[in-house]
């Protein structure tokens, strides 16, 4: 027989067999239409919208029939006088977030696991995991609460020391620490539950091994939970970096102002303001566009970086 | 646990882990209750962290319960955090069942496509587009349906459903159960955990959501809780939200205290019953091995 | 009481005039309307509001009116609204750079064609060639340019009986007011002997309602750089046209108010408080000397007598600078702006949208639209319209929130709006504050300001400089010749001299320099 018919019968048969596979799944993809019409509209649409990044959008002409402009938005932006600090500031804030983010929730996982007081245990991790469902708006409003110069409690204890209250939330200096450990008191908590599992998963024998061999608590922890957390940790650092420009926007949204501009202005609030509040649409769409392309290929090299050294990834 | 006979290092090991847990509780509540304590400042008193009780005023409370605007918008929060939570959780659920069967052809692919919209995002300004294009701006669809289904809650839930027992399915299946029935009857009744917690997600969310309501609904009759806070919190229309003319018997600092610790209740009162499943439904479809 | 018995026949008459217009439903004209709220503390009309009725029977409009929220998030609102092509028919614009983006991009319809479609409307309020002029963009009029009702109502008010208790004179120069913002914070003015007074008190606020705002620190503190003579963002100097910002006599005033902030005579939360914050603190009793509109004043008059009792409050005149100047600011002979979409132009809505905003103009619409309900929310009494304060502002709020439309500044109308008031035995005349406001505060008309159209890096601009006075005022940095010399050579990098062109071109185009 000649090969090539051959070759097409065997396409036609695998063909079949694919549709009759198909045609066996069907109230499983039945059930999966509604979500995939989901991402088509609100996740695929969007991403054929953000052409305009490429275009001079006209809202009369919609996104079609807008004039190309090729990479002006992109250029623009980068000779724009706040691209050096944009960037500058989203990576110091996203940095010092991850640096000064995991190590208390560590030793939050540590403690948990090795207490043997289980009602404290308990109340601490139901304690701790609140703040993480605290919107931002909310925690402004605790913040106002203990960092205003006038009023805070902060600030009225400094008084009672003698000392000139700080204005937390207006100053160059104090901004981005502000930024950084409100951060690190809302997620410390929530961000220990994963330290946590893969303690949990470590096997009981060896502790007892250890103890028997008269290892003293703290070696315990040095020489079997410090190790047993590496993989977590190494995962968990490569993925932030994966996101590091995304330095909270809904937070750095509710808690600047303009006397912080200068250290507290990131890409996604600068994008907001120009792109809603100034109504420059196709600049907006290409800054966040750049974004996004680092923020993919980060994560997509970090992932890679997460498999070879963990064995585990995000996907 | 791990008890035995105690040396004193390792008993001062015990005591530091305990003082550090006691710390990490102050930390976290002493803002809390602070916030709790100006909300009830009266009119000359300097707010301090221990409010005597007879000092306790509940005037910034009565200001805020009887404005109407806040009722409405109370309303306004509860439609979009149940109407939400409904819609995202079927979404969720009816997407991660069928992925989460290893024989479904196609689904490598699938499951790409929807990673691939997690990675990256097209923006605010595409998407708005899209909302307008629907005809959905201005009404509840636009915050409901744009947020409905998160990426990485599809995931968990999915992940979840994988670690289940195939056996019990198999069952079911022989016995000539369909899949929905399968869903339904048997995969979704083990599923407790991991439906509260991620229902509890997407309530929070919805919940706590200002951005949107303020990008898709242009009625003022329409916005949440959220966005009345940020606009009490920044002073923005504070006179919508306490009567201007009448005298105000609250001093600022304690109405929008109050108004956060209102805004905080609902979250509160529900919170604590989730919370024991977080660490069953979260943990098993966190990481992938 | 003429015109209360024809608005008063108008309401008892429609009622019989409805059943002929019921029967004419299907050619009602579909009219979309978007206007900021005008009581941002009250809902949207209701569904049933008898003004909906009328427009249907009497003039073929079924009116759908969106409440925009005041503030950026109303210009946001309606720049988002305008990304997606879906402009309301008839709509407020706020935001200047909006409205020239809007025109660029043709979204507008030029408004000629209407003007004389409203003859009554348009001899009072549009005639004005010059005003027209500032929404004018190659011949073609894009907006409806009202005049300003109420511009210039800011003063800075001191408290008079602290002045009494510490023997202190109300201050009307620059150093005067030093001292005594000083003695207020310092010598317990309240006697409650608790150290939490200030001197002064204002905010950064870009607020455009009848005033210009400038570039820098906004309306609240343009007085001390009025003081010295650089109010306002430009010099109109016909001979050396430049930014005052590069005036050394710019950087004594933000040095002065340096000076205020390192005294700590101003609230130390000046810098991220809003209007409300200022608002709710004064009332308290907080401040000896704060800014603040007559309008807002009058807001918070019962609050503050109840908190303060004996309190009395006294307009200051703006301080002298060195040179003896003095002004509370500039401002723009410009009122609220609308603006027609060139969608419903193009369905033929013209002809409706004149027909509503001729109603509104005066008579019934007028009364309806700016007053409310008569007998339920406003009386009549020797034709002064009369605000029923029984009601609270959040119900009878409701239905004036179209009133911006209607009002036009006439004299009885001031006088209904800014009635006298007596609370704390104290006794204010409100429309005379007005007046005295606008006399006393030597105010600069800018109203030029207006044709310079805004740079495509507008943000960036203004960013740059109030960022860079905010951090000299507030002391996070130096005032020195390096320092300030680096704020001036830093407008290079935001292309400030293109910006400075083409304003003195714009300037000089349209008259405004000469």
């Amino acid at each position: 027989m000649n090969p090539a018919i051959a070759k097409s019968l065997a396409g036609r048969d695998g063909l079949a067999t694919l549709l009759r596979r198909i045609w066996r799944y069907r109230l499983l993809y039945l059930m999966l239409l509604p979500g995939l019409l989901y991402f088509l509209i609100f996740r695929y649409w969007p991403l054929w919208n953000a052409q305009i990044a490429f275009k001079d959008f006209q809202p009369m002409l919609g996104v079609w029939g807008s004039p190309w402009v090729g990479l002006q938005h992109f250029q623009d932006f980068f000779s724009s006088y706040y691209f050096g600090q944009l960037l500058a500031n989203t990576l110091i804030i996203s940095v010092a977030k991850i640096a000064l983010g995991i190590p208390p929730a560590i030793l939050l996982a540590i403690a948990l696991h090795e207490t043997s007081r289980r009602f404290l245990s308990r109340i601490v991790q139901t304690m701790s995991y609140l703040p993480h469902f605290l919107s931002w708006v909310i925690v402004y409003g605790i913040l106002l609460a203990m960092l205003s110069p006038s009023e805070g409690l902060i600030n009225h204890g400094l008084r009672a020391l003698g000392l000139e209250p700080i204005p937390f939330l207006t100053s160059t200096a104090t901004f981005q620490p502000v930024v950084v450990l409100s951060e690190v008191w809302k997620e410390t908590g929530w961000s220990a539950i994963l330290f946590l599992a893969a303690l949990l998963s470590i096997n009981p024998a060896l502790y007892e091994a250890a103890a028997i061999d008269g290892a003293s608590r703290w070696q315990q922890v040095r020489h079997i939970s410090l190790p047993g957390l590496m993989d977590v940790l190494v995962l968990v650092v490569l993925l932030k970096i994966g996101s590091i420009l995304d330095a909270g926007f809904h937070q750095i949204f509710v808690l600047y102002s303009l006397p912080v501009y200068s250290v507290g202005d990131i890409i996604d609030t600068w994008v907001y303001r120009q792109g809603i509040q100034n109504f420059q649409f196709s600049l907006a769409t290409a800054v966040g566009l750049f974004k996004g392309l680092i923020g993919l290929v980060l994560i997509v090299v970090a992932n890679r970086l997460a498999r070879r050294f963990t064995g585990s990834s995000l996907y | 646990m791990r008890k035995r006979s105690l040396s004193p290092s390792d008993r001062l090991f015990e005591w530091s882990i305990d003082l550090f847990l006691v710390g990490v509780l102050v930390v976290t509540l002493v803002p809390m209750w602070y916030v709790l304590m100006v909300s009830f400042l009266p009119f000359g008193k300097s707010p301090s962290l221990f409010l005597a009780p007879w000092d306790w005023s509940f005037e910034a409370y009565a200001q805020l319960i009887f404005q109407p605007t806040i009722w409405r918008a109370a309303l306004n929060s509860l439609v979009l955090t149940l109407g939400g939570v409904a819609i995202s959780l079927t979404l969720t659920v009816m997407a991660a069942y069928p992925l989460s069967r290893r024989e479904l052809p196609g689904r490598g692919l699938i499951v790409g496509l929807i990673l691939f919209t997690f990675l990256f995002n097209a923006g605010l300004i595409p998407t708005f587009l899209v909302v307008k294009d629907l005809g959905l701006l201005n009404t509840y669809w636009s915050v409901l349906l744009n947020g409905a289904v998160s990426v990485y809650n599809l995931l968990v839930m999915k992940t979840f459903f994988q670690s289940l027992p195939e056996s019990l399915e198999e069952a079911a299946r022989i016995d000539g159960a369909n899949d929905w029935q399968v869903l339904w009857h048997v995969v979704l009744p083990l599923s407790r955990p991991i439906l509260l917690t991620i229902g509890l997600f997407y309530g929070v969310a919805n919940w706590n959501n200002f951005f949107e309501p303020i990008l898709f609904l242009s009625d003022r009759s329409l916005m949440p809780l959220p966005v009345v806070l940020r606009d009490i919190l920044t002073g923005l229309n504070v006179a919508e939200y306490v009567e201007g003319t009448a005298a105000q018997a609250a001093p600022a600092e304690a109405l929008k205290m109050a108004a956060v610790v209102l805004i905080t209740l609902p979250m509160l009162l529900v919170y604590p019953w989730i919370q024991r499943y977080f660490t069953k439904g979260v943990l098993i479809g966190s990481v992938k091995e | 009481m003429k015109i209360g018995s024809r608005v008063l026949c108008s309401l008892l008459l429609c009622g019989s005039l409805a059943a002929p217009g019921a029967l004419a439903q299907a050619n009602l004209t579909e009219l979309s309307v978007a206007l900021y709220a005008a009581n941002p503390e009250a809902p949207a009309p209701p569904a049933n509001w008898e003004v909906y009725r009328l427009l249907r029977e009497k003039l073929g409009i079924n009116l759908r009116f969106t409440m925009l929220p005041t503030g950026a998030d109303g210009d946001n609102r309606l720049g988002a609204l305008a990304a997606a092509n879906d402009l309301p028919d008839l709509f407020e614009v706020r935001s200047l750079a909006l409205f020239d983006r809007l025109v660029q991009q043709g979204q507008l319809a030029p408004v000629n064609s209407l003007l004389p479609q409203m003859p009554k409307r348009t001899a009072e309020r549009y005639s004005d060639a010059r005003r027209n002029l500032l929404v004018t963009t190659n011949g073609q009029i894009y907006g409806l340019q009202e005049p300003v009702t109420l511009s210039r109502q800011y003063a800075i008010w001191v408290r008079k009986d602290w002045l009494d208790k510490l023997g202190l004179k109300a201050p009307t120069t620059l150093e005067e007011f030093f001292e005594v913002a000083k003695a207020f914070t310092e010598r317990d003015p309240d006697g409650n002997g608790r150290n939490d007074t200030y001197g002064f008190a204002g905010v950064i606020d870009f607020d455009t309602a009848g005033i210009l705002p400038g570039l820098g620190l906004g309306n609240h503190f343009q007085w001390v750089y009025g003081a010295y003579g650089v109010a306002g963002t430009w010099n109109y100097n016909p001979r050396a046209f430049a930014a005052n910002l590069r005036d050394p006599n710019f950087r004594r005033a933000t040095e002065y108010i340096r000076r205020l902030v390192e005294a700590r005579v101003i609230d130390p939360d000046w810098a991220t408080m809003r209007r409300a914050d200022l608002r709710t603190r004064w009332q308290q009793g907080r401040y000896g000397m704060f800014f603040e509109s007559v309008g807002g004043l009058q807001a918070g008059l019962q609050n503050f007598h109840a908190n303060n009792p004996g309190a009395e409050l006294l307009m200051l005149p703006p301080p002298r600078g060195p040179e003896g100047k003095s002004t509370m600011g500039t401002y723009s002979s410009a009122g609220w702006l609308f603006a027609v979409s060139k969608r419903a132009m193009d369905a033929g809505k013209g002809p409706a949208i004149a027909r509503f905003l001729e109603w509104a103009h005066s008579g019934e619409g007028y009364f309806l639209l700016g007053w409310g309900r008569y007998n339920v929310d406003y009386t009549l009494p020797n034709n002064v319209p009369t605000i029923n304060t029984q009601i609270p502002i959040s119900v009878r709020g409701s239905y004036t929130q179209m009133r911006w439309l209607a009002f036009n500044g006439n004299p009885l109308e001031m006088r209904g709006r800014y009635p006298e008031i007596n609370v704390g035995g104290r006794r204010y005349v409100m429309h005379q504050l007005m007046a005295q406001a606008q006399r006393q505060g030597n105010w600069i008309d800018r109203t030029g300001d207006l044709v310079v159209k805004a740079a495509s890096n507008q943000a960036d601009i203004e960013r740059y400089v109030s960022e860079n006075l905010v951090q000299f005022a507030l002391g996070q940095r130096p005032i020195n010749d390096t320092t300030w010399g680096q704020f001036l050579s830093g407008l290079r990098n935001v292309r400030f001299e293109q910006y400075e062109e083409a304003a003195a071109k714009a300037l000089r185009e349209s008259g405004y320099l000469k």
